[in-house]
């Protein structure tokens, strides 16, 4: 698990059906100088996190996949936190 | 999942049988910067190494997509077993905020 | 996965049993160079890929890494983490084709 902040929404019309009506925020790793850690992931979100916001990330794709209630979704990052400011 | 920019396409003469009739994208990932950049001018350059993905999208040359690395590419062929490390599983239209 | 050059192969007697018969190649990878998008430059380093579909010296290929690597019959029992999925055909970048096996000189 990672902190990181979510630098956008992603707006996609076009995706794997196992995303259809599921929030995707980009969300930037932070070292642990709030410095980017890495290229930027996309994660998908039910805690109405949203872009500016510091949020807890994880790569938990047996998560991410019952997040989005599919089994065969490549989907591999959830965000499981919104940090308070 | 990674973001990053559709380069281009590589076909192959020969494949293994799980995965005949398979489209493969060059796909060149974008760090924050070239993201912040993207959010501005609506064009985002790679920025990182390239890899060879996938196509769940129908992905072309210029276009913005996510990917996902490792196990988990593998897992829109389920019940089947095949041999991708890489899948391209949404095209991005756009990123707000 | 990626896309590597074959520079050579690797004969190892001694070796993991399930390993027996399984032909190991030694593959450079390839990226699209940044300073010059029209062609394909090498990055130095070197990976052992099983092979499953007879590649040459020198063909263009295409590798698949971590556990999915296994995900095939050939290789599911293979204590391996590299395999040769693919022989490249053509490498098309923003409309140019920056590689065409049919004009390599063999």
């Amino acid at each position: 698990m990672q902190i990181g902040k979510v630098v956008g929404r992603a707006i996609s019309t076009v995706k794997h059906k196992s995303f259809q009506g599921v929030k995707l925020l980009l969300v930037q790793a932070l070292d642990a100088k709030g410095q980017p850690d890495g290229e930027p992931v996309l994660t998908v979100d039910n805690l109405g996190a949203g872009p500016g916001m510091r949020v807890l990330i994880s790569s938990d794709g047996k998560g991410a996949r019952e997040l989005v209630g599919a089994k065969n979704s490549p989907v591999r990052w959830l965000t499981i936190g919104v940090l308070d400011e | 999942m990674r973001v990053g920019t559709v380069m281009g396409t590589v076909t192959l003469s020969k494949v293994v049988p799980e995965l005949v009739g398979v489209r493969w994208l060059v796909v060149g990932p974008a760090d924050l910067k070239a993201v912040e950049k993207y959010k501005e001018h609506g064009n985002l350059v790679p920025s990182g190494e390239d890899l060879v993905v996938a196509d769940g999208v129908g992905g072309g040359a210029g276009q913005v997509v996510a990917f996902s690395e490792g196990g988990e590419a593998a897992m829109p062929y389920m019940p089947a077993k095949v041999p991708v490390d890489a899948y391209a599983g949404i095209l991005i239209d756009s990123l707000d905020g | 996965m990626f896309l590597a050059r074959v520079t050579g192969s690797v004969v190892a007697t001694q070796k993991a049993q399930s390993m027996t018969g399984h032909k190991l190649l030694v593959v450079e990878p390839l990226r699209v160079d940044p300073q010059d998008r029209t062609k394909l430059t090498g990055t130095g380093r070197s990976f052992v890929a099983v092979d499953a579909l007879g590649a040459g010296l020198n063909q263009m290929v295409l590798i698949v890494q971590g556990s999915s690597a296994r995900l095939m019959p050939a290789t599911e029992k293979l204590p391996i983490d590299t395999a040769i999925i693919g022989i490249v055909d053509t490498v098309q970048v923003a409309d140019k084709t920056v590689f065409d096996a049919s004009k390599e000189s063999a």
